[in-house]
């Protein structure tokens, strides 16, 4: 039984033609019963490799409904995709994947090797702005397995690359010189489990329908619908029935909804991270025991408390968020010491600026705590944009910053600091510590799991000690959905590369 | 030599501002590390052709321009032209609907209010006015939008239409479509018309308060004319250079959007389009909301005159 | 002896109490406004007698605070963009050789679009007060300047000012004696306007994102408390919204009596 809204009642009350016509929509959804869900989203561009919007994680996550990929993740690790099995060479520099029988694109085109190899040809021409390529030196398909050569030993090559960089078809884009600019219909022709019926661009809303012949199985809703909801109305909306599934980054929808029969709420793991993010080259901040002081100077459980109105969880100052793979359980953390940081500081009055978002409340809370130890902090508040800007350019003391993406796969800590991701939260990451660096490349070339963890964990330790970047705090989010339409799944280190998302595909597929 | 001027400040403007469109934030906390590296970026800014001098760009821009060709938008991979058509309608319809309701609501209450002045109806309609103009718009957005879409149900809570409706063909589908769309913008509508409305009434008062001396208007009533006649007939149209003059204003400002009221109600409009264009830095979409704007209103100072000029003449002619 | 309306007195009366409380707000205010002193979100009790805010601001302190805000801006705004409309409008429509470049200032102004042009110029210079001030001041006077013009056109053609014109009179006579005057119908209309715009630009601003971070304002109070996605689900809703909107209400409507006061008098003594 379709949920009748309030929304829908009332309506059917004000005028005839209103009425007729919502119920004659009620009546045309009747038969797909709890077949339909609708997820609070934004625009995020068109759902292909090429056009999809990098700003926000909810773009590629739509991609990944429509591609797939050669492997995949679940609750507890990497498993296989569209490659049933694969091996790699003592060296690192070979993978040989065996792709499944029976994938077939939503044009009703087979799957072959022949795409996988084409797909990143043309991504080394044409990259994924998402996840970059660029070690896959050359693939080669021969009958139904595909042969990856590498430029260098990659450990992240499984979860990073094989699990994110989505299969396109060879049919569509081989004949595509432009790829951001094609506008074909079959644009966004994937593998996935659902196919785009509908992009209304001018509201910015989605339609994907199931895609009945999956190979991997039927998907168990036959339409989702990501419409475009403003945040103030994403909480209403959702109590009013419109819409199904949606985020919220405060504890206090648990308590809101604790009386709602339909709802229930889905705490992620802490697979975010709020920070100041330190450039070390700059006096006073390049002595080590200043950024200390700063750690022991804020009272970062209070800050999380008052900020997220739940449970805090305190930063790890090996960057690296508690509940996830690569968390290092052993470091030594700061706690709050206000003593201690006036002991480190020496009696010294320091001023410092922050660069920080308009919109930020958590400066108000902490430069007071600062200012007790003898720190005066200037905020200086701006755009995104703008600090972004700074941030790269390196015109900056200390830069809040507050994202996702912490939890998958261990090898940012390398790129944010050895300046080859230009994104906005490697930017401002300004550090030199050799012993970190070599540790650093050493994990990216690790082929041995066990070996590879021993060195992220020291890596944290380096992190913890220098403080390169000051944790505050990592923020749970709270995903509200109507379990009878959505169960929603806890991705192993989150999805993809650390997203806190719980729209894995396997929760949308029947079992 | 004013279109220039405009073209110029729209080109350079934007990529004064601190930042470029590359560097992707979503800015709601729930931002991803995009992992952009070093080489993809050196693509993408090649594509756009952000790496070439400034000068380069301007010609780039200004032969595209010339073409009709507005660009390519960074942010949404898609034409600019295209999108502009999009979101247009939507504001057209909005703002066009309502400044009208707002004139002449504005207008009569405005008379009725100087034409007698200092009396109890004056007052009252000047304070009634005065009163709600004393909520700034984006107050009274939310507050219709919390009385009657969060708290009665009665009205929408986002959109300017319901996603993916199925509407059937022919006149009871398109008429289904109109409905839905004007239950979805009952809301915005009413926002710009309250808002707007104060406005006209207060210049209009005060012109119909500051004529009431004048010898032409003496001299109809001595003529026995009625109160009505002579208020529709010989006062409007002196009232009309004031009213034109800030009707043009507002019609000008059609372009530009209504951001306030497109963001409460997330209508898919010009101003929200642009608001988000300038939160990413993105150039191409930038200068052609600013340069549509910036025609819309010449094109309503062009009409004012027209207006001006067709009034002068009719009052000549009522005068001989 | 003038008889004003009552709403005259209302608004001074207001006006005045606005002004009291900008002048000693420090000393008024029982708490740090910038500081957190309580529990964040709570009601209103003995020690935070209008409540906190999210972080545990107290509530009166921020109202006090903005309080001053919005009058040093609405007054600098104000009294910046009527000279310039006056100045401007007048010249155009009496200086003949400065007829055709100022109104090609102003329509050029015009033919900017004003809120998104407002968003670029104070993300590309910052959202301080002093350029919050100067954007707003500098932006908001071509309206008026147009009007005030077509006043003049008008009253320059009419008999009295050809008649002094015929007799002799000084153009700076005619300007100050007869042209001024007759624009001075809808100067009370402008400073209420310009007041209204000047606080709700302010208000609008921070709602978007853009207010002065340095200083506690109503505005900025509003951003605050709509940027939370739950605010309507809270019990303590109407004390984070409901204070700076009156207040900001209060402002405008005490000015609009004022200005409707001062129009009412103009008109009894000419009759």
């Amino acid at each position: 039984m379709r949920h009748v809204t309030r929304r829908e009642l009332i309506s059917g009350t004000i005028g005839g033609t209103l009425a007729l016509s919502r119920k004659g929509n009620v009546a045309a959804n009747a038969d797909q019963s709890g077949n339909l869900l609708q997820l609070s989203w934004n625009d995020s561009g068109v759902p292909n490799p090429f056009q999809v919007s990098p700003a926000g994680p909810r773009g590629p996550i739509l991609v990944s409904l429509i591609y797939d990929t050669l492997t995949w993740k679940d609750e507890s690790g990497i498993i296989p995709w569209l490659a049933s099995e694969w091996s790699a060479s003592e060296d690192g520099l070979t993978y040989s994947f065996q792709l499944v029988s029976g994938a077939t694109w939503h044009d009703g085109e087979p799957l072959t090797a022949d795409d996988v190899a084409f797909s990143f040809d043309y991504y080394a021409q044409h990259p994924f702005v998402w996840m970059s390529s660029a070690v896959v030196d050359s693939v080669t398909a021969n009958g139904d397995t595909v042969e990856f050569t590498l430029n260098l030993p990659y450990a992240p090559f499984l979860e990073d690359i094989a699990g994110i960089v989505p299969i396109i078809p060879r049919h569509v884009w081989e004949s595509v010189d432009d790829p951001i600019a094609y506008d074909g219909a079959d644009s966004t022709v994937g593998s996935g489990p659902y196919s785009l019926a509908e992009y209304n661009d001018t509201e910015g809303a989605y339609r994907l329908t199931a895609n009945a012949g999956y190979w991997r199985g039927t998907p168990a809703v036959a339409e989702l619908r990501f419409l475009n909801v403003p945040p103030e109305a994403i909480i209403p909306a959702t109590q009013q029935g419109d819409i199904d599934v949606s985020p919220s980054s405060d504890a206090t929808v648990i308590d809101i909804l604790a009386d709602d029969e339909r709802l229930e709420v889905h705490e992620s793991a802490p697979l975010s991270i709020v920070r100041l993010a330190v450039n070390t080259s700059r006096a006073p901040l390049d002595r080590k025991e200043v950024r200390q002081a700063i750690m022991y100077a804020i009272d970062r459980e209070l800050l999380a408390e008052t900020i997220t109105l739940g449970p805090a969880v305190v930063g790890s100052a090996g960057v690296i968020p508690p509940e996830t793979p690569w968390f290092n359980p052993d470091l030594t953390q700061y706690d709050f010491d206000p003593d201690r940081a006036r002991e480190l500081l020496g009696g010294e009055q320091i001023s410092i600026d922050l660069i920080a978002d308009a919109s930020a409340r958590d400066p108000d809370i902490f430069a007071p705590m600062l200012e007790a130890v003898g720190i005066t902090l200037n905020v200086q508040r701006v755009d995104s944009a703008t600090r972004i800007q700074l941030a790269r350019d390196g015109e900056f003391d200390l830069a809040f910053l507050t994202h996702i993406g912490v939890g998958g796969d261990p090898d940012y800590l390398r790129r944010w600091y050895s300046g080859e991701e230009t994104n906005a939260f490697a930017q401002g990451s300004i550090f030199t510590n050799e012993e970190y660096t070599r540790l650093a490349e050493e994990q990216a070339e690790s082929l041995n799991a066990e070996e590879r963890e021993e060195i992220v964990f020291e890596m944290q330790a380096i992190l913890a000690e220098e403080l390169p970047t000051i944790v505050l705090y990592h923020r749970r989010f709270y995903w509200i959905h109507d379990p009878m339409l959505f169960t929603p799944m806890e991705t192993w280190g989150g999805l993809m590369n650390g997203i806190p998302f719980p729209h894995n595909k396997l929760a949308l597929i029947a079992t | 030599m004013l279109a220039v001027c405009v073209i110029l400040i729209n080109f350079f403007l934007p990529r004064l501002l601190p930042g470029d469109p590359l560097s992707f934030s979503s800015g709601d906390g729930l931002d991803a590390a995009v992992p952009l590296t070093s080489e993809a970026r050196a693509h993408l800014e090649t594509y756009y052709h952000l790496d070439q001098p400034m000068l380069d760009q301007l010609t780039t821009y200004l032969g595209d321009l010339l073409h009709g060709d507005l660009g390519q938008s960074i942010a949404r991979s898609a034409p600019v032209g295209s999108l502009i058509a999009d979101k247009l309608p939507w504001t057209l319809t909005l703002l066009l609907f309502s400044l009208v309701i707002s004139a002449t609501l504005g207008t009569l209450v405005g008379m009725m209010a100087g034409w007698v002045p200092e009396t109890h109806r004056d007052q009252w309609l000047v304070s009634a006015s005065g009163m709600i103009a004393a909520i700034p718009e984006f107050l009274i957005a939310i507050g219709l939008l919390v009385g009657f879409a969060v708290g009665l149900g009665w009205f929408p809570l986002f959109g300017g239409e319901s996603a993916f409706m199925a509407h059937e063909e022919g006149i009871s589908g398109v008429l289904d479509r109109a409905f839905d769309i004007a239950w979805h913008l009952t809301l915005p509508a009413a926002t710009l018309i309250l808002a707007g409305t104060s406005a006209f009434t207060l210049v209009t008062r005060d012109t119909t308060a500051g004529l009431r001396h004048e010898h032409w208007l003496t001299a109809a009533r001595a003529k026995g004319l009625g109160e009505r006649h002579i208020a529709m007939r010989h006062a409007l149209p002196n009232l009309a250079p004031p009213l034109l003059t800030y009707f043009g204003l507002r019609l000008g400002g059609v372009l530009g959007g209504a951001l306030v009221v497109e963001r409460v109600f997330n209508v898919p409009g010009l101003g929200l389009l642009g608001f988000e264009a300038i939160g990413s830095r993105d150039y191409p979409v930038l200068q052609a909301i600013f340069l549509l704007s910036g025609l819309g209103v010449l094109l309503a100072a062009l009409l004012v005159e027209l207006c001006y000029l067709y009034l002068d003449t009719a009052r000549r002619v009522s005068r001989d | 002896m003038i008889r004003r309306p009552l709403t005259f007195w209302l608004g001074c009366t207001l006006l005045a109490g606005f002004l009291t409380v900008a002048a000693f707000a420090p000393q008024l205010s029982p708490h740090d406004p910038r500081q957190s002193a309580g529990l964040p979100l709570s009601s209103p009790n003995w020690e935070h007698p209008l409540g906190t805010n999210d972080i545990g601001q107290d509530i009166l302190s921020q109202m006090l605070h903005g309080a001053r805000t919005s009058i040093v801006v609405a007054g600098a705004i104000t009294a910046i963009s009527t000279l310039l409309s006056w100045t401007v409008g007048l010249l155009a429509g009496f200086v003949r050789q400065l007829e055709s470049p100022l109104i090609g200032l102003t329509d050029f102004l015009l033919a900017l679009p004003d809120l998104p042009l407002i968003l670029l110029v104070l993300t590309l210079i910052g959202p301080s007060q002093f350029n919050l001030v100067m954007v707003l001041a500098l932006l908001s006077w071509p309206s008026f300047a147009r009007i005030v013009r077509s006043v003049v056109i008008g009253a320059r053609s009419s008999l009295y000012v050809e008649a002094s014109r015929s007799i002799g009179a000084t153009s700076r006579h005619v300007m100050f004696r007869h042209l001024l005057p007759a624009t001075l119908d809808v100067l009370p209309t402008k400073l209420v306007l310009t007041v209204r715009y000047a606080v709700f630009a302010e208000a609008t601003l921070a709602f978007l994102g853009l207010g002065a971070s340095e200083t506690v304002s109503w505005g900025s109070m509003l951003n605050i408390a709509f940027g939370d996605s739950l605010l309507f689900s809270r019990s303590v809703w109407p004390w984070l919204v409901l204070p700076p909107t009156l207040a900001i209400a209060a402002l405008i409507l005490a000015t609009v009596w004022v200005g409707i006061g001062l129009t009412g008098h103009r008109t009894q003594q000419e009759s």
